[in-house]
């Protein structure tokens, strides 16, 4: 064996760490002929058994227990923030999940609803006085025409669409119809669509909603079907004919 | 290559991500000691080697899920994380801190002596080695830590310094050389000391 090869493997043999058999017996033999090999062999040898010693000196070396304390106050932390962060996640999914069903059911709530007539209890300025077919009388500015149940929902031909909104239909449509546009509600547009509500007025009402009557001052009842916008603004009317007084 | 997670390992890091202190404390007592004195080889510092052993497993506790059973043992893993903390803090020190003893003679309970003479001698010659061994530098230090004082396998070793069996032996041999170097000294001095039997 060569000083160069032994001198590769004396480190694996003074650790006892070379497996061949005869690669060994070999080096041995070699180290036991070449004082320089020799030499190198007992020094690493000597140097293995001191590293040994140091490693089993140190071998009950530990950590101190005030480390294993700060790491399982670290572990109970973890374990309490994981859950504080699973609870806020519940939370977080039950919150979502009630507004998504408070959101359905108030959807479902309005599409129950019967057609809407949902405008304010304002019918305006412009009808003085209704009076049901019952006979109740009511101020103008108080009368909820949402009381009277609408006869008819519709649409053309007694209305028109520019673009997205209602427009009364021009005096053809409302002559077949027999539909008078009232002065005030010609060119107001219906956002929201229109009902037909049968009331009975005085003459004196429908005088002073501009239509001509011949005698104002008379105590009948006059019954006619008007044309209410959604916003509560009487648009058109079609007198009905006299109810007895 | 797949390897399987050993089936004690596998359970005690499932418990410990579900936050199970006894799993925890199973894993800490089966390892710290070794990670803890590898800590010490590379540093010569008790409380560095306390610093690194507390930051190798709160990484665990933190990130249990890094540990990927297919690249090693959890062994391998937690000595992986010690050593890069340990080349942190050696890198970090290196450009103003001498080494010192303190850590390993300042703090270590006096030992009764039954031969006081021969321990002392014992104690002197460890001391020595010991420093020559803190004397390498890093890349050689810790394969010597690794394969000669925590009695590694060269594969294992790899594994925990991520490079080839071949290179691991290679360090390990150009380290014994340096220490040979270092030590001769003491060596010759001890020949010349020692009686002679004529």
């Amino acid at each position: 064996m060569e000083c160069d090869f032994f001198s590769i493997l004396v480190c694996e043999l003074a650790r006892g760490q070379l497996a061949d058999a005869g690669l060994k017996r070999r080096a041995l033999e070699h180290a036991s002929q070449c004082s320089e090999c020799g030499r190198q062999l007992s020094e690493a040898q000597e140097l293995s058994a001191s590293l040994s010693e140091l490693g089993a000196a140190d071998s009950n070396e530990q950590a101190p227990a005030r480390v294993e304390a700060a790491l399982v106050g670290c572990v109970r932390e973890q374990r309490r923030a994981r859950r504080a962060q699973r609870r806020r996640v519940w939370l977080a999914a039950a919150a979502v999940v009630a507004i998504v069903a408070g959101g359905l059911a108030v959807r479902l709530f309005r599409q129950s609803l019967p057609v809407p007539h949902n405008s304010p209890a304002v019918a305006g300025p412009s009808i003085p006085a209704l009076t049901s077919r019952s006979g109740q009388v009511e101020e103008a500015q108080r009368a909820n025409l949402t009381v009277f149940q609408p006869r008819h929902r519709f649409a053309a031909p007694l209305f028109t669409k520019e673009g997205s909104k209602l427009r009364l239909a021009t005096a053809p449509a409302q002559q077949d119809s027999g539909f008078i546009l009232l002065p005030y509600g010609e060119d107001a547009p219906l956002p929201g669509g229109a009902q037909i509500v049968h009331v009975a007025v005085t003459p004196a009402a429908l005088a002073m909603m501009g239509v001509a009557v011949p005698d104002a001052a008379s105590e009948a009842y006059i019954e006619a079907d008007v044309v209410v916008g959604d916003d509560g603004m009487a648009r058109a009317i079609r007198l009905a004919g006299y109810s007895g007084q | 290559m797949k390897r399987e997670l050993d089936p004690g390992d596998g359970d005690l890091l499932r418990g410990l991500r579900d936050g199970d202190e006894e799993c925890f404390l199973r894993i800490y007592r089966l390892h710290q000691g070794a990670v803890f004195r590898f800590a010490l080889h590379m540093m010569g510092n008790r409380s560095a080697a306390e610093d690194t052993t507390q930051e190798v497993f709160m990484e665990l506790i933190r990130n249990p899920a890094r540990y990927d059973p297919a690249r090693g043992s959890l062994r391998s893993f937690l000595f992986g994380v010690g050593r890069n903390c340990v080349m942190r803090m050696i890198e970090r020190e290196q450009r103003w801190s001498d080494l010192d003893d303190d850590g390993f003679n300042g703090s270590r309970e006096p030992r009764v002596a039954a031969d006081p003479a021969g321990d002392m001698e014992r104690s002197d010659r460890m001391e020595r080695v010991r420093k020559a061994v803190l004397t390498l530098p890093p890349v050689y230090r810790e394969a010597v830590a690794l394969c000669d004082l925590n009695e590694m396998s060269y594969a294992e070793a790899a594994e925990v310094l991520g490079c080839a069996v071949g290179t691991v032996r290679s360090r390990l041999h150009r380290a014994r050389s340096l220490l040979a170097e270092k030590l001769r000294p003491l060596r010759e001095c001890n020949s010349r000391s020692a009686p002679r039997e004529d």
